[in-house]
């Protein structure tokens, strides 16, 4: 982490914290100062976990439809984000708000004026000059062109101008899942398994 | 000759080995290709040339095009009927990361650059290809707040001369890239540097300080431009015994900050030179630096024979969200009136009457929190309510402001006034920090808020007159590009997602743009060269000249 705040992250918006980043410069006794912040804010999510992990994966792969969106170790559908790491990177709190009300991150989201390219899952739905409606999510944008992937999976390189119609919404593709949709044990089970693929 | 020598730094690696003859050789076969603009290449840049910059529009000799601070250039072959049809002609590539802030300026074919890590370039402006090129070697300890930029160079003579990140300003030979003259001008150790692209006046070399993250003590310099000497310091802080002195409390003056790190503009009917500053320090707290903070925060009027202080007027009073006032103040005369137009970065817009200091108008120009009131002489005042708390506050503009050091532009054929506006509030906290020399002095933090509509910016078109938008143009992340508005009825800028866009200056409809592939961090400029009109702007770590077919 330390090498990460002094030098920043090569080919990122993650600049050197030192002479020359963004910032004002911070002394290496200041990094690790707030390393030690970080430490001490940060929520394991492992400390709540206590689900069934094999459970979790059927459900993931089954009847909770998780891998017709999201992938996992390369296995699952491309639409929403790659989840084999947050089990190791996200609190619990994180997880099970991501599952329950999924619009609340996006809601949330903001768009890092210094990063040329930050893809945040904003919904699209566009109709395109010959009258098909599409639906998916942002991968990138500028004023002029959209680059989307609609639910099918098909990647669709757009020319703004070129629509009939073109709406943004903060309101994630993700259905909430209920208590109707996913108990409070199954999204137990869930979380165990993204913890125990995370913890690899 | 001066082309010889310009030449034989061209090829300085390889071809000075093989000796004069080579050099002799590729003399003939440039004056060939160059054609008619050879003699011209001799022709020295007089102070008389930069007081009269509006009768050769094919060059851009000073950093904001003309000493009035409008980046308007007056070449219209490219204009609103076949903006449409621009293509790049050349990229140069500085290979460097980091922001490319700079304006380059061309004389007579040849475009004088700096980017990234204060390199300086020569470049024939036609082809993009080098002349010559400059590296100040940077020392491990320099202080740059907010990137290792430089914003462009001046011209006088046969000399360019540029302001660098360890506080030095050097004059280079135009025709070589030979320093000539070096000087520290102060501590870089101590927070102190420079980013911003000189002024010349008559004579003089006019450079500010950059360091208000580092609790400097500002100042204007003033040096000869034949011998690097110094001619006089504005302490933009005044000391003891001085007017303005008793606007800081205790001590807080020797570290207030208060840099003046974008170049100024010229009066010449007035013999007036106008500048303008940063924030106070520590940017964060008010607390232990109370009463205004001259000068902050302020447009500066100064003699530029002595550095005399003819008037102020402060934006800002008692800062404490950094809302440095560093934007060009830039000269607009409306028939009998001459003015000073600024888009502060505390997200008013200010009308100056530029004889007297006399503001005559204030509208907000962005979303604004921080002033709900105005004080007796109109201009508008802090809300207590809009401290920053321990806890943090929630303020608007937000720390990078409602805009920030890109140039804007004025256009006195539609007499609107173009400026790329942010709209993004920020959580402002505070905390107790004591001063230690060269390092970073905030007195705490900003935070992004939480708001669900995320950041935008837009370029927006202002009527001086009244103060009202008359059209933007919506960006789809915040900007950092600068404006260039021109005869030919456009205004280019640029785009956080990498695009240069030309709009028509008179309804701000998107008529051209091109991806350069990475993010505008500078404002664009014209030129000509034979008859033909470039437009020339950064991005990412390269330059690109864009002319029609």
């Amino acid at each position: 982490m330390f090498r990460n705040i002094h030098d920043g992250i090569a080919g990122t918006a993650m600049p050197a914290a030192t002479n020359g980043g963004i910032g004002v410069g911070m002394s290496d006794g200041e990094i690790w100062q707030v390393i030690a912040y970080l430490r001490s804010v940060e929520k394991k999510a492992s400390a709540g976990a206590a689900g069934n992990a094999a459970h979790g994966k059927e459900l993931f792969y089954g009847k909770s439809g998780c891998s017709t969106c999201h992938m996992v170790n390369g296995k699952g559908g491309r639409l929403g984000p790659d989840v084999s790491s947050v089990g190791g990177s996200r609190s619990l709190e994180y997880l099970v708000d991501s599952m329950r009300n999924p619009s609340k991150r996006l809601a949330q989201g903001i768009s890092e004026p210094l990063k040329d390219f930050s893809q945040e899952y904003e919904t699209v739905t566009v109709v395109t000059a010959d009258g098909t409606k599409l639906t998916g999510v942002v991968l990138n944008e500028d004023n002029f062109t959209l680059q989307m992937m609609d639910t099918r999976e098909q990647l669709r390189l757009l020319q703004k101008d070129k629509l009939r119609s073109y709406v943004k919404s903060r309101e994630s593709l993700m259905p909430a899942y209920d208590q109707k949709m996913l108990s409070d044990k199954d999204l137990q089970d869930l979380i165990a398994y993204l913890l125990a693929v995370g913890a690899q | 000759m001066r082309t010889e020598s310009m030449l034989g730094r061209r090829k300085s690696g390889f071809l000075a080995l093989l000796g004069m003859t080579s050099l002799r050789i590729s003399t003939l076969v440039f004056l060939t290709v160059a054609g008619g603009t050879a003699p011209s290449l001799r022709a020295q840049v007089t102070a008389q040339r930069l007081l009269d910059s509006a009768k050769e529009p094919q060059n851009w000799l000073m950093y904001s095009g003309d000493y009035a601070g409008r980046r308007f250039s007056m070449l219209d072959q490219i204009n609103i009927s076949n903006a449409a049809k621009l293509v790049p002609q050349w990229a140069y590539q500085t290979m460097a990361g980091g922001k490319f802030e700079g304006t380059p300026l061309v004389v007579d074919g040849i475009l004088y650059g700096t980017g990234q890590d204060d390199r300086v370039f020569a470049l024939d402006a036609r082809s993009g290809r080098p002349i010559w090129t400059y590296q100040q070697t940077l020392p491990p300890d320099i202080r740059p707040c907010c990137g290792r930029v430089n914003r462009g160079l001046a011209i006088l003579g046969d000399k360019v001369f540029v302001a660098t990140l360890d506080a030095h300003v050097i004059a280079l030979d135009s025709k070589t890239g030979n320093v000539v003259w070096d000087v520290n001008a102060a501590e870089h150790s101590k927070g102190y540097s420079f980013t911003l692209a000189p002024l010349v006046i008559k004579n003089l070399v006019l450079v500010g300080a950059s360091g208000g993250e580092y609790g400097i003590r500002g100042f204007i310099d003033a040096y000869d431009a034949a011998t690097g000497e110094r001619k006089w310091r504005f302490n933009t802080i005044p000391g003891p015994g001085e007017p303005g002195h008793e606007s800081w409390e205790g001590e807080s003056w020797k570290t207030g900050g208060a840099p003046a790190w974008i170049t100024g503009t010229y009066d010449p009917a007035t013999n007036t030179t106008f500048w303008t500053t940063g924030n106070p320090a520590p940017s964060n707290r008010g607390e232990g630096r109370a009463g205004d903070n001259l000068y902050s925060d302020s447009l500066l009027a100064l003699d530029p024979d002595t550095g005399k202080l003819k008037w102020h007027f402060q934006f800002t009073p008692h800062d404490e969200h950094d809302y440095d006032a560093t934007q060009v103040p830039v000269m607009i005369d409306d028939g009998d009136r001459n003015l000073i137009a600024q888009a502060n970065r505390n997200g008013f817009f200010y009308v100056i009457d530029r004889t007297n200091g006399k503001l005559l108008n204030a509208t907000s120009y962005a979303k604004v929190s921080w002033s709900t009131t105005k004080d007796a002489i109109g201009r508008p005042a802090p809300d207590k309510s809009g401290s920053p708390t321990p806890e943090g506050n929630k303020v608007c503009p937000g720390a990078f402001g409602a805009t920030n050091w890109m140039s804007p532009t004025y256009d006195p054929q539609t007499k609107l006034f173009y400026v790329t506006a942010r709209e993004q509030c920020d959580i402002f906290s505070t905390a107790p920090q004591s001063y230690d020399a060269g390092h970073a002095f905030y007195g705490s933090a900003y935070f992004p808020n939480d708001e669900a509509q995320p950041f935008w910016g837009a370029l927006r078109a202002l009527d001086p007159a009244t103060g009202q938008l008359k059209w933007e143009w919506k960006h789809n992340s915040p900007s950092w590009a600068g404006a260039l508005s021109t005869a030919g009825g456009l205004v280019f800028t640029g785009d956080a997602e990498g695009n240069v866009i030309a709009l028509d200056a008179a309804s701000g409809k998107a008529l051209w743009h091109f991806q350069c592939g990475s993010s505008v961090f500078a404002a664009p400029m014209s030129f000509a060269i034979d008859g033909r009109q470039y437009v020339a702007v950064a991005a990412g770590s390269a330059l690109f000249a864009f002319a029609l077919p």
